[in-house]
């Protein structure tokens, strides 16, 4: 008896102790503290759990003398990112900085971000200055600025990747390949590639030709040549007359590469469980089962997928860039709508953008303990470290502010790289809608609809297994039923009233 | 009972332990499927897929694990310590709300039990829980976060636990205690909870596992690595794999990844799985018995 009652008296104490303890800790931590340095939250997406407590204490080290800016670092899983952010705004906890991964427009939305005009022009000049007119206009809405597009190579266009060893072996002619400038072109090539796939399949049946690289597709398929997706693909702007907003599943050009996946699938060139793999191309790739895939790539990409996966690849552009809104604005950084820190907010991010020594922290870790300096001016593991031990190993250069700046991972790779990336951003072709975001909100009941009806037939059609002489039909039916009519409507309106405004 | 069955009841007897048998091939084959899958060599797993009886097997699953080991072996101790703690806590105030409310000479019994019946078909959502539990009691990231919410007392077990003391202890017990000059307190302790042991252990069981399975209040509540524990663990990584497999922008932006591969997924679960496999046999008996006897009558 005495046991229990102790037991349950030290544990009433021990818990309000705790509560009272967490009381008092948490009160000081956020806002400015006696010697001038203001304290932000910086909430970031992390592809891997990493301690960032580390990272947090460097990056201050750096910032605090500098702009008198304190950073806590939030890093959140990013599958639990935008409901976690969401739980911080709501719960009016202190959020300043937040990146995000392809969650602009429904922050847009949901007013979740600051309009950061005025901060920008005095705080963040230089990273105004080094982002650009033309990809700041992708975050922009009404004459807003709402976030900072990360700067990375944008000029991202469909790419072949075919193992080396089998263009070598069967002498495949790749370097027919050409960069489309047309669709015609573009089908050329996937004639090309058709009878590469038959010489493959013939030396090789028990290689997949080709597999899904991710999202259970086949990448060339849901990517029209030079059309504007418009942020969801339902209701695009076709390269024929990019002034209607039109249903790219009714067109000729989607029959046409739907056709190319279904006439592979027959040949018995598609991995069999093409719609339901959770794998991506480079796991099948290392394992000796694909021969090839496609992917939206940039260049750099050919190396980032051999030191992946430790195969000697080729990786051929077959399409020409064109950038739209959603490639610029699909990740990057806003400030909350609940900051109450926007100046030092805006002091941090103008750093994110401008110093080499905050972006390589973020990038690749500490160095001396996460990276070192290679004699080629490329980075790499420092000696005892590998893939497999690396404390951070985020590899998230793509993200975080300004890649440019930053070091190139991997010794012995091409240092001009960042460069040319630069130079595609400014020499591709651009969305005549770039810069128009639109705002679903009104129509998010049909989107819901429209999505659920697209998960059931996308997949088998892009990946070849529907036969698109009888499915597209009953895939537009649905669509029409599910209400995309009402979306287009809705997208065209806006996309009418942004042009009248241009 | 006979040894003689008629006929027909040996055919029943047999149709039913078929039907049974299956059933429990059912809800073995997939665990025999994960444990197998942890010790497939990647290749055959990528090549051919899981299989019951994989052809080349591969401990690199477990080695890779056991290399980052401190990691782990953190998260079980986390998952451990909410565990004990939160299990030994729920069994002290769970019966001490139960057991008032199965005395019928207890006043204000009605309203009490009302309350304890909306909160199992109501709650306020997540968004609420969440201001609550950090704006209030300011538990993010702290270990109470993975031991207060939600999980500590739950409406269920207290209905269950009532139903026991109503109907295991006779009033008569509780009279003749206090004739013999023993008050409340006492009763509690050296009486009724010596003669509950059943539903003792079967609501420690529930809460246990809750406890162990648990990986939503680390998903809020909890974003410093260290307190994470092992379902939050495995749940992210498993989530993260997810989420990089199917976003174009970032394959788009030149970033690829190194995935923990299938093999990896699969020995963290069985990890994850382990202790209560090993454990839950010992508890059945209790289990049974205190499920049966409380929950007869409402």
């Amino acid at each position: 008896m005495k046991k229990s009652r102790v037991l349950a008296a030290l544990l009433t104490a021990s818990m309000s102790v705790t509560l009272l303890a967490g009381c008092g800790g948490n009160s000081g931590e956020s806002g400015e503290s006696s010697d001038g340095v203001e304290s932000i939250v910086f909430a970031t997406p992390l592809v891997k759990t990493v301690d960032m407590e580390r990272i947090e204490k460097a990056l201050n080290e750096i910032l605090e003398p500098k702009i008198n800016v304190h950073v806590d670092i939030e890093g959140i899983s990013m599958a639990n990112y935008n409901n976690q952010i969401g739980l911080m705004q709501s719960g009016g906890e202190q959020l300043d900085v937040m990146g995000y991964i392809g969650t602009y427009s429904s922050w847009l939305s949901k007013n979740q971000m600051l309009a950061m005009n005025e901060y920008l022009d005095e705080y963040g000049a230089d990273a105004k200055e080094v982002i650009g007119e033309e990809f700041l206009k992708s975050t922009t809405k009404d004459g807003s600025v709402y976030a900072l597009p990360s700067l990375n190579g944008k000029a991202a266009s469909m790419t072949i990747v075919i193992r080396q060893d089998l263009i070598d072996e069967l002498s495949l002619p790749v370097d027919q390949l050409k960069q489309a400038s047309s669709f015609e072109e573009y089908c050329e090539n996937l004639d090309l590639i058709t009878e590469m796939y038959a010489q493959i399949h013939e030396a090789h049946p028990e290689l997949a030709c080709i597999v899904p690289y991710s999202s259970n597709t086949l990448m060339f398929t849901d990517t029209m040549p030079f059309a504007d997706r418009m942020n969801d693909d339902y209701g695009v702007l076709m390269p024929d007359d990019y002034e209607t907003v039109a249903n790219v599943y009714e067109t000729e050009e989607f029959e046409t590469l739907v056709g190319y996946a279904y006439d592979w699938n027959q040949n018995g060139y598609v991995l069999e469980d093409a719609t339901t793999t959770q794998e991506t191309g480079n796991t099948y790739l290392m394992n000796g089962r694909a021969a090839s895939f496609f992917i939206k790539g940039e260049e750099g990409q050919e190396e980032q997928i051999e030191t992946a996966t430790g195969v000697d690849v080729s990786a051929i552009k077959i399409l020409d860039p064109f950038i739209t809104t959603t490639d610029v604005n699909s990740m990057g950084f806003a400030i909350s709508a609940t900051s109450e820190h926007p100046e030092a907010a805006m002091k941090f991010l103008n750093e994110m953008y401008t110093n080499p020594d905050v972006v390589n922290l973020l990038d690749w870790g500490i160095e001396g303990e996460d990276y070192q300096v290679m004699g080629d001016g490329t980075v790499d593991f420092p000696e005892g470290v590998d893939a497999q031990t690396t404390q951070y190993g985020l590899n998230m250069d793509y993200f975080f502010g300004n890649q440019f700046i930053a070091y190139i991972w991997g010794e012995g790779r091409d240092t001009t790289l960042m460069q040319r990336l630069e130079e595609n951003n400014k020499t591709a072709q651009f969305s005549p809608a770039m810069g128009f975001s639109y705002d679903n909100s009104s129509v998010s009941n049909e989107i819901a609809a429209v999505s659920n009806v697209g998960a059931e037939y996308l997949p088998g059609l892009r990946c070849g297994t529907l036969n698109p002489d009888t499915e597209i039909d009953k895939f537009n039916e649905a669509l029409y039923s599910a209400g995309l009519q009402n979306i287009i409507d809705e997208k065209q309106s806006q996309y009418d009233e942004w042009r009248a405004e241009q | 009972m006979s040894n003689v069955l008629g006929r027909g009841e040996k055919i029943f007897q047999v149709i039913i332990h078929i039907i049974l048998l299956l059933l429990a091939v059912c809800a073995i084959a997939p665990i025999w499927i994960l444990v197998t899958g942890s010790i497939t060599s990647e290749q055959e797993l990528i090549l051919d897929g899981y299989s019951f009886f994989p052809k080349s097997l591969s401990l690199d699953a477990y080695i890779y694990l056991f290399r980052k080991a401190s990691d782990i072996l953190r998260a079980y101790g986390i998952t451990l310590f909410i565990t004990i703690v939160g299990t030994a806590g729920s069994l002290i105030i769970t019966p001490m709300l139960a057991y008032p409310l199965s005395r019928k000479d207890f006043s204000g019994k009605t309203v009490i039990a009302f309350l304890v019946f909306f909160t199992m078909l109501f709650n306020g959502g997540i968004v609420p829980s969440y201001i609550m539990w950090t704006q209030i009691f300011h538990l993010k990231n702290t270990i109470w976060s993975l031991i207060l919410p939600s999980l500590l007392m739950n409406g269920f077990n207290v209905i269950l636990m009532k139903n026991y003391f109503a109907q295991n202890i006779p009033v008569e017990i509780i009279e003749a205690c206090k004739i013999d000059g023993a008050g409340e307190f006492r009763i509690f302790f050296k009486m009724i909870l010596p003669l509950s042991l059943p539903i003792m252990a079967t609501v420690g069981l529930f809460v246990g596992i809750a406890y162990w399975n648990d990986w939503t209040n680390g998903l809020y509540y909890v974003t410093d690595t260290e307190l994470f524990s092992l379902q939050n663990l495995l749940n992210r990584i498993l989530q993260d794999v997810q989420f990089l497999s199917s976003s174009s922008e970032i394959s788009a932006a030149g970033g690829s990844m190194e995935m923990p591969s299938v093999g990896i997924r699969m020995a963290i679960s069985v990890v994850g799985i382990l202790p209560i496999m090993v454990l839950y046999p010992f508890f059945q008996k209790y289990f049974v018995k205190g499920i049966a006897i409380g929950a007869v009558k409402g």
